[in-house]
């Protein structure tokens, strides 16, 4: 069983990393969905969706406390939700979300650019749209090869797919006052003529008194037919250097795949 | 992450489109779609079964295929030509510097097609054609090969690069080609040039190695290797690596090697053990686990790119593989559900030992352990000794295999 300690964890985090990263590539990382009978296209509003995940009781617990997420029923291998466009993790912010952390490292000598240039751009009280805006431009390369770098990688290679943007907002979010956190989970998006779902990772940032979603990505602006639901699973709450381990709870609780999406019916 | 650009999806679809018509571990590419002319360039192979062998550096020989040009001393190695006729140069290589499989693959096909380009122009339409990681006898190995234009249309030209790379002890050997076709024959060209190796080195014989291969879903891409030799004190030397080449996207890849070297008292634990990662070419890890004066455990080094310095507790007793090993041993020939045990996993956290465990598996005709490390649990079969053969878990969408392809010796 050597597997076991060494490169298990390894390949499995690494899954897990490029999973929540990028769920971008149609082969390893998309999660299939499937329509419920009958269900037309675009959903918007309140939607109904059976995650099948490896973790029931887990993912029910977790989804269960989620700001806009209702769970509707549990069984063997799934659990099935009703959901807005807009639910967040529970939680209130917490001296962490502000602080500088091993993987949150605003505090590192090269971020100090990447704060001037937001200074410069919006000043020294930036909004949560132009830290989205801000970050958006500045991770200038948009690909795909990275894992999941730390903020002060972020801020000198500007390159990256949705860990680097979760990061890189994270950390400057706190680095202006904002309380903020990453969090990783799926992506469901419904457009005219398609359904997808994706593993995806995005910005929490505490604001009018709630967390508020915060996705650097801007999958709207790059396709505003889309309606996008964020599914929470997990937010990074070990940012030291065991990470990668506290991010691999994600493997218990993504979904395998989401069937049954339908819009919600009124009582 | 949703792949929201508009510019992404068409290279998202064209993907898809790629990974059907590759060849997964030997599948048939299926070229039916294919123009008559680049089917047969795919399908040209050098009809040449005669080889010779080559000596170079005094004492070392190697058998190649075609006609083997004269060997060259390069800066890291050793340049092994080969002439494959209308094909062309099967270019072989013999580096004797730090072995690391996954980034000596991608490099070697950068450099290939950064050499194309400037022979015939910019390169274009690059995408990755097909990849699979495996072993020749004890010696693991990646296939990568990239297809992509070369040239301004209309004269552009169609490319296929081809890299094997394979780590054979203490060395990396490696073959590659750049024209359309010619993959059986660098394919025979490679297994003799690795099979046939005759390079002698100091490097002790190890009493007991494996090689696991690691796919996601159908699609092998990574490889663990580790290999266990006895010291002068009678202690184990184990030395492990691990490699992985990851397609993200048509033409993009992640990649990544890890090596450690660490040491076992006979009981298995854990005495010492140095670790380091490379990740997309660049040297992100490099940690140092030991015991100081006062005998706490000491990590020291870098992680991530960042200094790290920790101190452990002092009482622990981390397991080493060789440990895990005959714990997974004695768990499956005793009684007990279920037995803990303790691990440094720098990958995961290098900043604290993990508790990893064992529960058994009576229900499943495939498995007949779990492993559990943290939120990580994998289905496993364990032979006899405590060997895992072949273990399997969910991420995501995608189910991670892992299958011992190769093993030798008697760990105990």
């Amino acid at each position: 069983m050597r597997y076991r300690a060494g490169a298990l964890v390894a390949f499995a985090l690494f899954a897990a990393a490029t999973m929540a990263d990028e769920g971008s590539g149609p082969y390893l990382f998309s999660i299939p969905v499937e329509l419920a009978a009958k269900q037309s296209l675009p959903l918007a509003g309140t939607i109904v969706a059976t995650l099948h995940v490896p973790d029931v009781e887990h993912a029910a617990a977790t989804l269960d406390r989620v700001a806009n997420i209702d769970l509707v029923a549990a069984g063997e291998g799934f659990v099935t939700v009703a959901m807005s466009d807009r639910a967040t993790l529970p939680g209130d912010p917490v001296a962490a979300h502000l602080a500088p952390s091993f993987v949150i490292d605003f505090d590192e000598p090269v971020f100090e650019a990447s704060l001037r240039e937001l200074e410069q751009s919006y000043g020294g009280e930036p909004t949560t749209d132009q830290l989205i805006e801000f970050v958006y431009d500045f991770i200038s390369d948009k690909n795909y090869s990275r894992g999941f770098d730390l903020a002060s990688r972020v801020a000198s290679s500007r390159e990256g797919d949705c860990t680097e943007h979760a990061v890189m907002l994270t950390a400057l979010s706190r680095a202006v006052g904002r309380p903020a956190r990453v969090v990783a989970g799926v992506l469901l998006v419904s457009g005219p003529d398609r359904q997808l779902g994706f593993g995806h990772a995005w910005t929490e940032i505490y604001d009018d008194g709630r967390w508020q979603i915060a996705d650097a990505t801007l999958p709207q602006r790059e396709a505003p037919d889309l309606t996008v639901f964020y599914v929470p699973t997990i937010s990074l709450e070990n940012e030291g250097p065991g990470y990668t381990m506290d991010f691999a709870r994600i493997l218990r609780l993504q979904p395998s795949r989401v069937s049954g999406i339908s819009a919600k019916q009124p009582p | 992450m949703y792949p929201s650009t508009s510019r992404r999806q068409p290279s998202a679809v064209l993907y898809l489109v790629l990974l059907l018509v590759a060849a997964p571990a030997g599948a048939e590419t299926d070229m039916s779609g294919w123009p008559d002319w680049l089917k047969a360039a795919m399908l040209a192979e050098s009809d040449s079964d005669r080889t010779t062998t080559q000596t170079f550096a005094d004492e070392a020989s190697v058998e190649l295929p075609g006609n083997p040009q004269e060997p060259q001393a390069i800066e890291s190695g050793w340049y092994l030509p080969t002439d494959i006729g209308e094909g062309g140069l099967i270019e072989c290589y013999l580096f004797t510097s730090q072995p690391d499989l996954a980034t000596t693959a991608v490099q070697l096909g950068d450099v290939n097609i950064e050499q194309m380009a400037a022979a015939y122009g910019t390169v274009g339409n690059k995408s990755l054609y097909h990849l699979d990681a495996g072993a020749i006898g004890a010696v693991p190995y990646f296939a990568l090969d990239w297809m992509y234009t070369v040239g301004e249309a209309p004269e552009a030209k169609a490319a296929l690069t081809k890299v094997r790379v394979a780590v054979n002890g203490a060395v990396v050997q490696a073959c590659t080609h750049n024209s359309l076709g010619y993959r059986e024959t660098l394919a025979k060209t490679f297994r003799s040039f690795v099979t046939s190796l005759d390079y002698p080195t100091a490097a002790p014989e190890p009493y007991y190695r494996e090689i696991a291969q690691i796919s996601l879903g159908e699609q092998p891409l990574g490889l663990l290797w580790f290999s266990y030799v006895l010291d002068a004190d009678g202690d184990t030397e184990i030395r492990m690596s691990d490699a992985q080449i990851v397609p993200v996207g048509a033409a993009t890849i992640q990649f990544g090697d890890t090596s450690s070297v660490s040491y076992s008292q006979p009981n298995g634990e854990l005495i010492n053990q140095v670790s380091a990662a490379v990740e997309n070419g660049e040297l992100v890890t490099n940690l140092d686990l030991r015991r100081d004066d006062e005998d706490n455990w000491v990590v020291s080094g870098t992680f991530q790119s960042k200094q790290l310095e920790v101190t452990l507790d002092g009482d622990a007793v981390p397991l080493s593989t060789l440990g895990q090993q005959f714990l997974a041993e004695e768990f499956l020939g005793g009684d007990d559900d279920r037995i803990a045990f303790l691990a440094w996993v720098p990958d995961a956290d290098p900043a604290s030992f993990l508790t990893a465990a064992l529960e058994r598996i009576d229900d499943d005709s495939r498995h007949n352990a779990r492993m559990l490390i943290g939120p990580i649990v994998m289905d496993a079969e364990f032979d006899e000794t405590g060997s895992a053969k072949r273990g399997s878990m969910q991420a995501g969408a995608a189910i991670l295999h892992i299958e011992r392809i190769y093993v030798d010796g008697k760990a105990r």
